[in-house]
């Protein structure tokens, strides 16, 4: 169960307050009539499946119903960042957890494993 | 015809609120309310207790950067300002939750809800939204040495103290409702629940608050 | 029956005094047919024990008789099933953690008829060959087809408990924490860790599974700060409870261990009071814990060391002896034999003497211990062996002797001749595992350390400490210690920094010498393990070292596969007396170190919890949040049936009479068509919309146009994904300008307003609109039918004329004194007005309708009604006509597609597709049967030809299928390919009963194909 940080309330909440709603930016075609059926199909329907950072949408459903992203591990499950939708947010190859990652992991633990990655 | 329909029912509101349309209004509680204040118990045992506030009014606002105009309007109408993220503004019988970044909900005895609604939606220029919805809500307070107890069987939010002071105002989960939280005082707190979830919430409270003897209760309204 | 007295004195194993049980408080109790007496803080193994009940199951695969071996939560053995009553059994409950109360009733898992007299035990005696490892898989799987029976057989002789065939009586329920610092386990460790924690300042959460804290110190003689261990715990136990922000837990088993420090504990809270809970109080709790940081003080289980015969009852862990003497004052045997590679369980043997019992020996692995407990024991008189191990365990249903022979240094062979010591107790210490469990929950691999000479926590992302045994501090100056530094820093990691000095607590042993442990697990035997008498690795699964090396020579390698196959550490107690022997074994035989071998990772649960407690009060009533309409109130009164549509309960149909459901309908049917009916149609999903872009925004969101809908105007609207398949529908009505009310399925409210602002927040943010849910802001009630206007006119001063009130029009008026909308729309093809008032008035209205309705003989319908009126006319039910592959074009309904809308709305593109642009995809159309009271059963599959060879070409299906009361037949809507090209045409639907049902082509409206009587 994770804890997220939700960029609109200012907090962490438990998971159960949200819904995950798939990979993140994929901007709606601003011409989808001048696309082949091809593209349109993936767009519409290819998603990564990514192991390692991944950025995802959620929503925070029983709270302020606002979309935002998360960077995420889904190895490790760090959480290194939420950010409103419609910004962006720059990772280093080597991401660390920051104020609005999973809290939890920013001392000891999380560097160890963050170390062992980047040597 | 444009506005006029709208306008209308704005009208009707006002004269039914005046008028004794009240007596017809029904709460979402009132078919227990026998049975909750037949078994009321006045034991010195109980640690907590729970009441509905009955037919409150409760207008929904919404606004981005219209905020500080209709924040000056409410403050001319209720002496409250609009509050920031996660805080409440009272002044006697009114009082604003904050949401969501661009929504508060406001509640005012149920005959001024009308009035609220009109002067807002005229007196603001710009993008805002004002929705009455003083039917679509139940209003519920939880108080006593286990409140908090009985929230933390309730609810996957953090209610310590620390985080939950006086005057925090949160949206999230009772057991499988959405809520809205508000806390009222160290051991006071009020539960905003949609209507259809109102039996739900209030028996999954009973349940909770029955190791500590809750106490019901039903006004008539 | 025997007398309370007698009873008493047949406990033989317990002692005159001491103990933390209550001499007063006699406790009678039932295990396998006897009653027996304990006392209160005894748990049901240490009673069992005081009685000198030697066996207490069968095991599992071979039948042979076991005894309790362990005082904690690690044992294998004393499994046991508990409950007087049918709807209070409890299967697999460890002795050793259940508390002891008046009237428990207890009885073995798996001894069949009864533990004493096993048929398995035969089995067993007939041969390890016949249950060898990967017996399920090379005997029973085989044939296939029988393992249905072969199964029956072996669960019950086997016995894995019986669960309780009645419904539970108990209730339980959930508790949610935030801490800043969760302590798991309360021993020296987790108590200074806690306490620490807490001096910071830090709101502090710890549990410990047993029913009291203090962990080891419950069976220590060690004076801390010159206190008696359980005074010390007492004084820390006081400070703890006077802090507010510390919540302690006892009898709590931190079972799980998830992401981002998220913890679950089983508490148990009146499993020690009898067989139900008393009135208002939860039997088990889960809490369900965020921390900041987590202290792991779980401690180490002492695990024993390998021979021949050690599953004899009799057979025990070191520890557990000062276990029961000190905390239970009992001894669970006449004369000891101990065997170590250790210092610690010296003192085990040193308390049995002390209890005045005897010590035949103590039997030294190591050639020449050094520690300062060896000088005790031999100051004591006590004959200690070294370089020897108990090779073997002599007796029948209890350990009558051991045999004993020097070995090599290493402890792989014996050097020299054996001996025997008569003895009816053996005890072991192979050293101690620390309990990484948890640390492994979130996917933590532990490591092995040669220090410790067990797996220790490996690296993880939590912020997670560990203090204690479980990171191999020894004595209990080192747990305290640790516990206290690592409290420090993990209060300080969540937010509660401090630079006062550590109050650090000293115990009397502090500079005791502690001799090093020898790394031996499997104790060798005169013969190879392979014809030496059975050596138990996993007491509970029956998985010997001879099975193990068995095993490895099939060629399983890994250890995950050894574990499958062998089914070692898959019991209740997943392994936790018997996983490090057996990995040492697999490693030994692979020639490989324990480290290169590695171990499995432990998956919650750590302990069995019960359903009960995971389903708390999400039960029954509360299992899923019942939502109710303002009217619920009038259907309860009114005999109305109600079915679920997703939360709401909406009335299906209404019969005071005791007529059928079929009978009701059609009354309610022909009522609404012929007079005038209502419908509770409160549930629909309702948005309000307001913005100078809400027409816009309605236009990108509905494949149908929005530009030129005024106010006072309705619009029928359907919804599409990108995909361009339908999925929803509903009416939005224009209040004003810039202020729409849109309504959605009642299944599809919240699905909808979402949908909206996903696309509103994260495609057009630029764009001026509000979305806000008022579903539950109105109650909508429908009325339909020709004399719905002279009802509505009764009770409204507004002009209803057709020329002043038109179809698709709605206007604002007082309707029984309250403010309404009314809305001229129509589900059910008739003249039609939908009412909303505010909900708080919705009783109010609903019950003036019917006083003036009665004149028309106003009668209520349920959904089952609507459906059909609604087919009769040919309007679809999205979710029941539609599946999410069907797009406007297939519904017919091209006519709500605006194609030239500036704006390449949402589904445009994707019902483009070549695909959906085929002229032969399955399109709805109505369906008549030849003979028009057959029934086409929903979901019933058309072929064009009936007479075609099987598998037939399928060309559809039914999708709504009727019986119409007012047009006296049968009808049916379904998704036939090519369908509206061949209205007229026949298609088959051949059934499961092998009956084949004729039915013809047609439109869907079957009812008024002009719509005079909804526009009258």
């Amino acid at each position: 169960m994770f804890l997220i940080h939700c960029p609109y309330c200012g907090e962490h909440r438990e998971e159960e307050e949200f819904h995950a709603t798939g990979q993140a930016h994929l901007p709606r075609p601003l011409d989808p009539d001048s696309m082949t059926d091809e593209e349109w199909g993936h767009w519409l329907y290819y998603r990564k499946n990514t192991r390692g950072v991944h950025r995802e949408m959620w929503v925070h459903a029983a709270g302020c119903r606002k979309f935002f992203n998360v960077a995420r591990n889904t190895q490790t499950y760090e959480i290194y960042a939420t950010y409103k939708s419609g910004e962006t947010l720059d990772l280093p190859e080597n991401p660390t957890v920051t104020e609005t990652g999973s809290i939890l992991n920013m001392a000891h633990g999380a560097s160890d494993i963050t170390k062992e990655q980047s040597s | 015809m444009s506005n006029s329909n709208n306008t209308v029912i704005m009208n009707l509101v006002a004269n039914a609120t005046a008028t004794n349309a009240c007596n017809a209004a029904h709460t979402p509680m009132e078919h227990m309310r026998d049975a909750v204040n037949a078994q009321a118990k006045k034991g010195a045992g109980s640690s907590v207790a729970l009441t509905e506030q009955a037919l409150c009014g409760l207008v929904v606002l919404r606004a981005n950067d219209a905020k500080d105009a209709l924040s000056k309007v409410l403050n001319k109408a209720a002496n409250i300002h609009l509050p920031d993220r996660l805080q409440s503004a009272e002044n006697g019988d009114y009082c604003a939750r904050w949401m969501t970044p661009d929504e508060w909900l406001l509640s005012c005895p149920i005959n001024q809800a009308f009035e609220l609604e009109t002067s807002l939606r005229s007196e603001v220029d710009g993008h805002i939204a004002v929705v009455n919805v003083s039917g679509g809500f139940s209003v519920f307070k939880l108080s006593g040495a286990d409140a908090r107890n009985v929230l933390r069987k309730s609810s996957v939010y953090d209610v310590n103290p620390e985080n939950f002071p006086e005057g925090k105002v949160v949206n999230t989960l009772l057991a499988k409702s959405q809520v809205t939280l508000r806390a009222l005082a160290d051991d006071a707190f009020e539960i905003i629940v949609r209507r259809s979830f109102a039996d739900y919430v209030w028996l999954w409270l009973q349940r909770a608050g029955s190791e500590y003897d809750i106490q019901l209760s039903l006004l008539d309204s | 029956m025997m007398s309370t007295h007698q009873l008493k004195l047949q406990q033989r194993n317990r002692l005159a005094s001491g103990g933390r049980i209550n001499r007063r408080k006699p406790l009678i109790f039932n295990f396998d047919g006897r009653r027996l007496m304990g006392y209160e803080g005894d748990t049901l193994a240490s009673a069992l024990l005081a009685n000198g009940i030697d066996v207490v199951g069968r095991s599992f695969k071979y039948g042979r008789p076991r005894g309790i071996m362990t005082a904690g939560v690690e044992e294998p053995n004393a499994v046991l099933q508990i409950g007087s009553t049918e709807s209070t059994q409890i299967p697999n409950v460890k002795a050793t953690e259940q508390s002891l109360y008046h009237g428990l009733v207890s009885s073995p898992v798996n001894g069949w008829p009864s533990a004493d007299h096993d048929v398995m035990g035969l089995f067993g005696k007939l041969g390890g060959a016949l249950m060898s490892p990967g017996f399920y898989y090379k005997t029973f799987m085989w044939p296939k087809s029988q393992w249905e029976n072969y199964e029956k057989f072996i669960r019950r002789a086997a016995g894995l408990g019986k669960a309780p065939t009645k419904p539970d009586v108990d209730r339980y329920d959930h508790m949610h924490h935030h801490a800043d610092v969760m302590v798991v386990g309360a021993g020296p460790s987790g108590l200074m860790a806690a306490l620490q924690a807490s001096r910071q300042g830090a709101r502090v959460l710890l549990a410990d599974e047993r029913s009291e804290f203090g962990g080891s110190l419950l069976h220590s003689l060690e004076r801390i700060d010159g206190m008696e261990p359980m005074d010390w715990v007492e004084s820390v136990v006081n400070e703890l409870s006077d802090n507010p922000k510390v919540t302690m837990l006892t009898r709590a088993t931190v079972n799980g261990y998830h992401d981002h420090n998220f913890l679950t504990i089983s508490e148990r809270r009146t499993d020690h009071l009898g067989d139900t809970s008393p009135d208002g109080t939860a039997r088990h709790r889960f809490h369900k814990v965020r921390a900041g940081s987590v202290v792991l003080a779980t401690g180490a289980h002492e695990r024993p060391l390998v021979f021949a015969n050690n599953d004899l009852p009799g057979c025990m862990i070191a520890s557990s002896l000062s276990h029961y003497i000190h905390r239970f004052a009992v001894v669970p045997g006449n004369s000891l034999v101990l065997m170590t590679n250790n210092d610690s369980a010296y003192q085990s043997a040193i308390d049995w003497l002390d209890a005045g019992r005897k010590v035949v020996a103590i039997v030294d692995t190591r050639k020449s211990p050094e520690g300062r407990v060896v000088d005790l024991a031999l100051e004591r008189g006590i004959r200690v062996l070294t370089g020897s191990v108990i090779i073997e365990a002599k007796g029948r249903k209890r350990v009558s002797g051991a045999v004993v022979a020097p070995i090599n240094a290493q402890g792989t062979f014996v050097t020299g001749d054996t001996r025997w010591l008569p003895c009816d107790t053996i005890a072991s210490s192979g050293g101690w595992s620390p309990v990484v469990h948890l640390s492994c929950h979130t996917g933590s691999r532990p490591v092995w350390s040669e220090d410790v000479l067990g797996f220790v926590p490996g690296p993880t992302t939590e912020q997670r400490y560990t203090a204690g045994s479980i990171s191999g501090k020894a004595t209990v100056n080192e747990c305290l210690a640790d516990g206290a530094s690592q409290g420090r820093v993990a209060a300080a990691a969540a937010g509660h920094q401090s630079n006062d000095d550590i109050n650090l607590p000293v115990a009397a042993s502090g500079n005791d010498v502690v001799g090093d442990t020898m790394p031996i697990y499997l104790v060798p035997h005169t013969k190879p393990v392979s014809r030496a008498p059975k050596q138990f690795v996993d007491m509970q699964n029956d998985v010997t070292a001879a099975g193990i090396e068995m095993t490895t020579r099939e060629g399983f390698e890994s250890i995950e596969h050894v574990k499958r196959y062998t089914a070692l550490g898959f019991g209740t107690d997943q392994g936790k007396t018997g996983n490090i022997n057996g990995m040492a074994i697999v490693a030994k035989s692979l020639n490989k170190t324990i480290e290169e071998t590695g171990t499995t990772v432990f998956r919650p649960n750590y302990t069995p919890v019960s359903f009960g407690v995971v389903a708390g009060a999400h039960t029954d009533a509360l299992f899923d949040p019942q939502r109710f309409t303002p009217m619920h109130t009038w259907h309860l009164e009114n005999g109305a049936q109600f079915e679920n549509v997703g939360q709401w309960k909406r009335p299906l149909f209404y019969t005071t009479t005791g007529e059928t459901m079929e009978e009701a309908i059609a009354r309610e049917q022909l009522a609404t068509r012929n007079n005038v009916g209502i419908l509770d149609a409160s549930t629909l999903g309702k948005i309000d919309i307001q913005g100078k872009d809400a027409r816009e925004f309605l236009g990108r969101v509905y494949t149908n146009a929005w530009a030129k809908l005024a106010p006072g105007r309705c619009r029928y609207g359907l919804m599409c994904g990108e995909d361009g398949m339908v999925m929803d529908d509903g009416v939005t009505s224009c209040l004003d300008e810039n202020h729409f009310l849109m309504t959605t399925t009642s299944g599809g409210a919240a699905r909808v307003l979402s949908w909206l602002e996903i696309y509103h927040q994260t495609e057009w943010p630029e764009m001026e609109v509000y979305f806000n849910s008022v579903t539950d802001q109105w109650a909508t009630m429908s009325i339909a039918g020709p004399d719905s206007r002279k009802l509505l006119a009764s009770l409204t001063e507004i002009d209803l004329s057709a020329e002043a009130f038109g179809f698709m029009d709605w206007r604002a008026a007082n309707v029984a004194g309250v403010p309404a909308r009314i809305f001229r729309i129509s589900f059910t093809g008739d003249l039609s007005y939908e009412i909303n008032v505010p909900a708080q008035y919705g009783l109010h209205v609903w019950k003036a309708l019917f006083k003036a309705g009665a004149e028309y003989n106003l009668t209520p319908y349920g959904t089952e009604t609507m459906h059909v009126l609604r087919a009769e006319k040919g309007f679809i039910i999205v979710g029941q006509d539609t599946d999410g592959s069907v797009t406007p074009e297939d519904l017919n309904h091209g006519w709500a597609v605006a194609n030239n809308k500036p704006f390449s709305f949402i589904g445009k593109r994707g019902m483009n597709r070549a695909d959906c642009l085929r002229s032969d995809r399955k399109q709805l159309v109505g369906l008549l049967t030849t003979d028009p009271s057959v029934n086409l059963p929903e979901g019933a599959q058309a072929v064009r030809d009936p007479e075609q060879e099987i598998p037939m070409t399928m060309v559809g299906h039914v999708t709504s299928s009727y019986h119409s009361a007012f047009l006296g037949r049968r009808i049916a809507m379904g998704v036939i390919k090519d369908g509206l090209q061949r209205m007229g045409e026949k298609v088959y639907f051949p059934l499961v009963d092998g009956t084949t049902v004729e039915a013809t082509i047609c439109s869907t409206v079957f009812l008024d194909a002009d719509s005079t009587r909804q526009k009258s």
